[in-house]
């Protein structure tokens, strides 16, 4: 792997840690399968992208489109919540909803961003090669938003959150009200997924209205592996684990796309993913069959 | 004094030609990026290395390939570009206005060459057709929308409103039919949308047009395509002529097309990537449009079809066609 894969890797992995700390806060914390997240992904993009060649500035853009994202979420809320859908199809309602949706918001297929003033554009200039500028921001903005994450865990409201998703009826009968941490939770976790699209497509130089497709794959594979590469039952470790883990899978990826050498092509490249995040799955199993087993290796 | 001068020219001109074989001989890279593997990109693909082994660049001897899918996903495409500018090939290929996208953005040094991309300007690969400068050039898919009215023109002589048949949520179905309203009051016709949202609906969008037109186009929609077959029963029924805009659906059961085989637009692509071989820079490429270029466009025909539909094919008409039915 050439040092220009690896920080493709790096940064296509940080830009898609924010769709992996919403699944976290959907998946793991309200244990929520929410599949919005391919329709919020492209209309972050799109928002963004919009708003771009409108002559609004990018900050303003990226920002504008992490707060429509939630919007998407409320909306799964309110299918789930209200008209009492499964939230499995809630989720896949309002997607298909958003694709028609982002091509109203782009009036076409695509948008291109390129050389334009994007939000890397300011630190193209520190100094350092123009490819590492996504890197650093990127970094800054997943730090923020994952103890951002992990500081509304542990406020009371974090707490009856969490309470909502481990055990609904218990937290009903406490006086949590399970419908508004539904609510807050998807919008958050949309809102994160929406910003990463924004950022994603200013990255790659275009808003494209497929470009939701395989978000929640790689969203799902960011946390199962990552939180099972590194368990934990504290909160700060567990987000950790969903950023390394988008990393990770990543690294895999380029690993998977280097790999003609092996005799193997470009069409089996999700075959190769696949099997890579199986093994990644498999490695924590194993290591604990092994502890648990008395008089075995420890 | 002299012999030596002799002595030196003939050294620089032996070193000269020796660096000059040099580069003829070495191999050279091309990474090629597709967004998707359907059917037509594969075939732009196919006719592309075919057509570097026409400038005498064999895949394995001289030519180095490397060929990869995005399988559908941005991030990956976003992936492959970033290793494709890490191994900093002689050239990229572009396949797909995302893929020519990701890798315009990425890279201002390595040459790329995009092809089926649409609409280059509006897509931001390049800020002008003429020599655009900077590191890309390369062929746009735009289809001849007014070559396909004019043979419709040729085959119906006394068209005066032509029938749309197309799904509205189509986007590319969309700009076509846009296109044509825009071009029909200059070729002297009117238009009738009849919109069939769904399967399902595609007869009865057919059946809302007889009596009101003399000839029905379809645009590239794979909602219509989906149940052409319906329609041409309907067409046949009513003795109205049906045109399409791809070769496929004349082989089902349309009149007549005018279109481009996307093996030769592979071919032309490989046009390009000679030149960047031979070192001219992308930025000094005009960007093409295929439909213009010479020879590019082919007539295909179905005799049968036409005969049930009630129109006849002049002899010098088929003798024009590619491809009769």
């Amino acid at each position: 792997m050439s040092l220009y894969a690896f920080i493709g890797a790096l940064e296509t992995g940080l830009a898609f840690a924010l769709v992996a700390l919403g699944a976290y806060l959907t998946f793991r914390v309200l244990d929520f399968p929410d599949l919005t997240v391919e329709g919020s992904f492209p209309l972050g993009a799109a928002v963004a992208a919009k708003l771009m060649v409108s002559g609004v500035d990018a900050w303003t853009a990226t920002l504008a489109a992490g707060l429509v994202g939630c919007l998407a979420g409320f909306a799964t809320a309110f299918l789930n919540r209200k008209l009492r859908i499964l939230h499995i199809l809630a989720g896949i309602l309002t997607a298909i909803a958003l694709y028609s949706v982002n091509l109203r918001i782009m009036d076409r297929p695509n948008i291109g961003l390129i050389n334009m003033a994007t939000v890397y554009t300011p630190f193209e200039r520190l100094g350092v090669p123009s490819f590492y500028a996504p890197i650093v921001l990127l970094t800054v903005v997943v730090i923020v938003f994952k103890i951002l994450i992990d500081l509304f865990l542990g406020t009371g409201f974090g707490l009856a959150m969490r309470a909502a998703g481990a055990n609904p009826r218990m937290a009903q009968a406490n006086g949590i009200q399970v419908g508004r941490m539904i609510v807050v939770g998807l919008g958050m976790a949309n809102g994160l997924t929406a910003l990463s699209g924004a950022l994603f497509a200013q990255m790659l130089g275009a808003a494209d209205v497929s470009m939701g497709i395989g978000v929640i794959v790689v969203a799902l594979a960011a946390v199962i592996g990552g939180t099972a590469l590194m368990p934990s039952r504290l909160v700060p470790m567990l987000t950790l684990a969903c950023v390394l883990g988008s990393i990770l899978y990543r690294i895999a990826l380029a690993l998977a796309l280097s790999s003609d050498a092996i005799g193997l092509t470009a069409s089996d490249v999700n075959v190769v993913t696949a099997v890579l995040v199986a093994i990644a799955l498999w490695v924590p199993v194993r290591k604990s069959t092994f502890s648990r087993r008395p008089g075995g290796l420890k | 004094m002299s012999k030596i001068s002799f002595a030196i020219a003939g050294a620089v001109f032996s070193l000269a030609l020796s660096v000059s074989a040099q580069a003829a001989d070495a191999v050279k890279t091309m990474s090629i990026i597709t967004m998707n593997d359907t059917p037509q990109l594969l075939e732009v693909k196919e006719g592309l290395i075919k057509g570097l082994a026409a400038h005498g660049y064999t895949e394995g001897k001289n030519l180095k390939v490397d060929f990869k899918s995005a399988q559908g996903n941005f991030g990956t495409a976003q992936q492959i570009v970033r290793q494709f500018i890490g191994e900093k090939p002689d050239v990229i290929v572009t396949i797909t206005t995302p893929t020519s996208q990701a890798a315009v953005a990425a890279t201002k040094d390595i040459p790329i060459i995009f092809t089926t991309v649409t609409d280059p300007l509006k897509s931001k690969l390049v800020t002008r057709e003429n020599h655009p400068g900077g590191n890309a050039s390369g062929i746009s898919d735009l289809v001849p929308t007014e070559s396909q009215i004019n043979i419709v023109k040729e085959i119906v002589p006394n068209l005066k409103t032509l029938g749309l048949v197309y799904d509205p949520s189509l986007d590319n179905a969309r700009s076509t039919v846009e296109s044509i309203k825009a071009i029909a009051p200059k070729m002297g016709f009117k238009t009738i949308e009849s919109p069939a949202m769904g399967i399902n609906n595609v007869p009865s969008a057919g059946q809302a047009l007889v009596g009101k037109v003399e000839a029905i186009f379809v645009p590239n929609d794979t909602t219509v395509y989906g149940a052409f077959e319906s329609l041409v029963k309907v067409a046949q029924d009513a003795k109205i002529p049906i045109f399409t805009a791809e070769r496929r659906s004349v082989q089902r059961g349309a009149v007549a097309t005018v279109g481009f085989d996307f093996v030769d637009m592979g071919k032309r692509t490989a046009d390009m990537v000679d030149k960047v071989f031979k070192g001219t820079s992308p930025g000094d490429m005009d960007v093409q449009y295929m439909k213009d270029l010479p020879n590019s466009l082919a007539l295909y025909v179905n005799k049968e079809s036409a005969a049930k539909m009630g129109v006849k094919l002049s002899p010098a008409l088929l003798k024009r066609a590619a491809q009769v039915f």
